[in-house]
């Protein structure tokens, strides 16, 4: 056996492989169960725990490099928030944010949500970590205009928000730097804020100590943890559908690094 | 099947699969839109920042009389100095200003949420296994860092289990790498397969 | 006036970290206390891949990550760029071109002006060449695209990466590997250690690149710096496993003193 070839199989094969492996089970799923982990329960009992006419907080810190990870979460969250009759209102760090914003505002506005009562978009702050600082102690000091040019003071929404404080949760849905971290070190630490993560799956182990420490009370973990939060809620959607997808993709991976690591050891002793 | 008739699912899609093509070979087509993706992105950037500006600065300094925004308008200029040789030193200032703003936020946060935070949260009871493995792992892995002495006899097993679990961690991370890739392609495929050819 | 609650342990922690490295490396610049650091495997890896570039007769490539100098991936950028001095040093003993690329302009005229000196140093200066340190573009991927490109196209045999890499990390180390070259690596950037780990021969981890800066520049601050470091490590460990073992026995002092 040419045990060089195996671990050097061309690539386009694999790619190949890959890709008919994720696009057949999205256009027939094959509904392969899906477990639901006790850091997505507990999300979403935090968030199912907030009354209605409270306001949550998104800080949608992605480009839509990592989107297909982490939006997903931000749409699971959202679709639960506006069935409870919580508010939502949108800041980002990254330039990119504001324009999921107006993506998850969009279809609710054509239900006849209203704009700045139910949710609105504050928009993107330049400036990184210093910025979210800043923004976590004085949000009204930190933006005065939203995304749509209206003032914050005369949104309904925006009444009685000082500080981040003043929301019932703030979650950071972020595939990187400035996100998860930054908020814990300059307004979770400090202010004491009820912080959650939506992370980008990269991330997810890079966070896992501000899980275990308290610092972010829950945290959901890329496409998963969106699929995980649909099932929860019981609003089976389309990261839910994804999943089989996913589990085939990580057969096959999972094939190639067995068969990549025989050819490898097999060689080895050959030699 | 019930191909979408929107005009930018198709650019999107169309954008996707040239993408994709870089996986056979690199090639024209791929370049071009390597080079949109890249102008786009700068393009929305300048403006997302222009307003920005306008909004944070500008407005606030013309039409709300805020006269104290000219200090940090002036200091944003003064990046720009580099430019121009015989006054680039004043580039220096805004600079040192913001590596000094910037350092003073990262002592605060760092020391009080990833240190002590952290070595809080570290303080377990040793009454079970992943109490145990979590103390003595953070033990260890501070012992692999240690520079001023040789990792020799105690110290290098100590050492050595530290970096195991650095390794496993990193396995560990690894695996979450893969995960996060194929949603990105489930995402790139839900617009192929979906969006666009309304097969999903 | 009064410490914020929850604020004193912070106050005291900053207090006693900054003596510790102050007075750490006032010793060492004094002369009083010089702390040895121990020879870091990594950079013997470095020297095996320069001598194994020269063996093929091909160029070595060197590039000190994509972070700035003026945010928090400055001090990897900057111990990237002291391994980029040793690294160039170690080209002109055995008479190898070596191209070095970068992301950051504000990178490009340091990393200019170091492999320039460490020529200078090495009695080569004949060596240096315009296009010896390149700035291909500040854009990410475009760089990335621009690093994959000289690597194929020149067949580089040894591929060194010291600095702050983010999602390229993997595609330099993939392109690395494709043309064959012996790799070294070295970041903080804790979320792109396992590509390198799994893709090059070598990865400095973490703190072992700053390490491997002082190291090599025996720079007597830094030196200092690094010993002073392990103390507070030091203080820390002893705080962990005391605060363990109290909380074993359901004594929380040290935890409580923490929050204060």
């Amino acid at each position: 056996m040419d045990w060089k070839k195996l671990q050097n199989i061309d690539r386009r094969i694999i790619y190949i492989l890959l890709i008919l492996a994720t696009a057949v089970p999205m256009i027939r799923p094959l509904a392969i169960p899906l477990s639901t982990g006790p850091s997505v329960h507990k999300f979403y009992q935090i968030m199912d725990a907030i009354p209605a006419g409270e306001k949550v907080l998104f800080s949608l810190d992605y480009a839509p490099s990592g989107a297909p990870d982490v939006h997903p979460q931000a749409l699971a969250v959202m679709k639960h928030m506006m069935n409870k009759g919580v508010g939502v209102v949108f800041i980002s760090f990254w330039e990119a944010g504001p324009m999921f914003g107006e993506q998850l505002i969009r279809a609710y506005e054509e239900q006849g949500y209203e704009y700045g009562v139910h949710f609105a978009n504050l928009g993107y702050v330049p400036g990184g970590e210093s910025a979210i600082k800043r923004f976590g102690e004085d949000v009204a000091g930190q933006v005065s205009r939203d995304f749509r040019n209206n003032p914050v003071s005369s949104l309904p929404i925006m009444q009685g928000i000082k500080d981040t404080r003043d929301f019932a949760a703030v979650i950071c849905f972020s595939a990187g730097n400035p996100g998860v971290q930054e908020w814990v070190r300059q307004v979770q630490g400090p202010l004491g804020i009820n912080l959650l993560a939506g992370a980008v799956t990269v991330s997810v182990p890079q966070y896992m100590p501000y899980v275990d420490a308290g610092q972010v009370k829950a945290m959901l973990a890329g496409l998963r943890g969106a699929a995980e939060y649909e099932t929860v809620s019981g609003n089976p959607g389309p990261s839910v559908a994804k999943m089989d997808a996913q589990s085939l993709g990580h057969l096959i991976i999972i094939a190639f690094i067995i068969v990549g690591n025989i050819a490898f050891f097999m060689d080895k002793k050959k030699q | 099947m019930n191909i979408s008739t929107d005009i930018w699912t198709w650019i999107a899609a169309l954008g996707t699969i040239a993408m994709f093509s870089f996986i056979f070979k690199e090639n024209p087509v791929y370049r071009w839109c390597e080079h949109l993706y890249v102008g786009a992105a700068a393009g929305y950037a300048i403006s997302v920042n222009a307003k920005s500006i306008a909004d944070k600065a500008w407005t606030p300094l013309t039409q709300d009389g805020k006269i104290v925004l000219l200090i940090p308008c002036i200091f944003g200029i003064l990046l720009y100095a580099r430019f121009i040789k015989s006054i680039a030193w004043l580039s220096r200032w805004p600079m040192s200003f913001l590596v000094g703003v910037g350092s003073g936020l990262a002592i605060f946060g760092v020391v009080n949420s990833q240190l002590l935070q952290q070595i809080k949260a570290t303080l377990l009871p040793l009454n079970s296994i992943n109490n145990i493995i979590m103390v003595f792992g953070v033990l260890s892995i501070l012992l692999y860092f240690f520079f001023s002495m040789e990792h020799r006899g105690a110290v290098k097993y100590g050492a050595s289990v530290g970096r195991w679990i650095m390794m496993i961690t990193f396995g560990v991370s690894f695996g979450n790498v893969v995960m996060g890739r194929i949603s990105l392609l489930l995402g790139a495929l839900e617009r192929i397969l979906g969006d666009w050819l309304g097969m999903v | 006036m009064t410490i914020m609650a929850g604020r004193v342990t912070f106050l005291f922690t900053v207090l006693i970290m900054g003596a510790i490295v102050l007075i750490g490396v006032n010793m060492s610049q004094a002369g009083k206390w010089t702390p040895k650091i121990r020879r870091l495997a990594g950079l013997d890896a470095v020297e095996e891949a320069v001598g194994r570039a020269t063996e093929m007769g091909a160029p070595v490539h060197f590039s000190p990550g994509i972070g700035n100098i003026s945010d928090d991936s400055a001090p990897q950028t900057f111990a990237g760029l002291e391994v980029l001095a040793y690294v160039t040093e170690l080209t002109a003993k055995y008479n190898t071109e070596i191209i070095v690329t970068i992301r950051q302009p504000n990178v490009f005229p340091l990393a200019q002006e170091i492999v320039r000196q460490s020529y200078l140093a090495a009695g080569r200066p004949d060596m240096f060449q315009e296009d010896t340190v390149q700035f291909l573009s500040s854009e990410q991927f475009a760089y990335a695209a621009g690093v994959m490109g000289i690597m194929n196209r020149r067949r580089i045999a040894a591929n060194l990466m010291m600095g702050a890499f983010w999602a390229e990390s993997l595609l330099f180390a993939e392109a690395g590997a494709q043309v064959g070259a012996i790799q070294v690596a070295g970041t903080a950037a804790m979320a792109q250690l396992p590509f390198f780990v799994a893709a090059c021969d070598y990865t400095l981890i973490g703190e072992e690149l700053y390490a491997a800066g002082a190291y090599l520049s025996q720079d007597k601050v830094k030196l200092g710096s690094i010993g002073s470091q392990d103390i507070v490590k030091g203080i820390t460990m002893v705080i962990i496993l005391v605060g363990s073992l109290l909380a074993t026995a359901d004594i929380t002092i040290i935890k409580d003193l923490l929050s204060k």
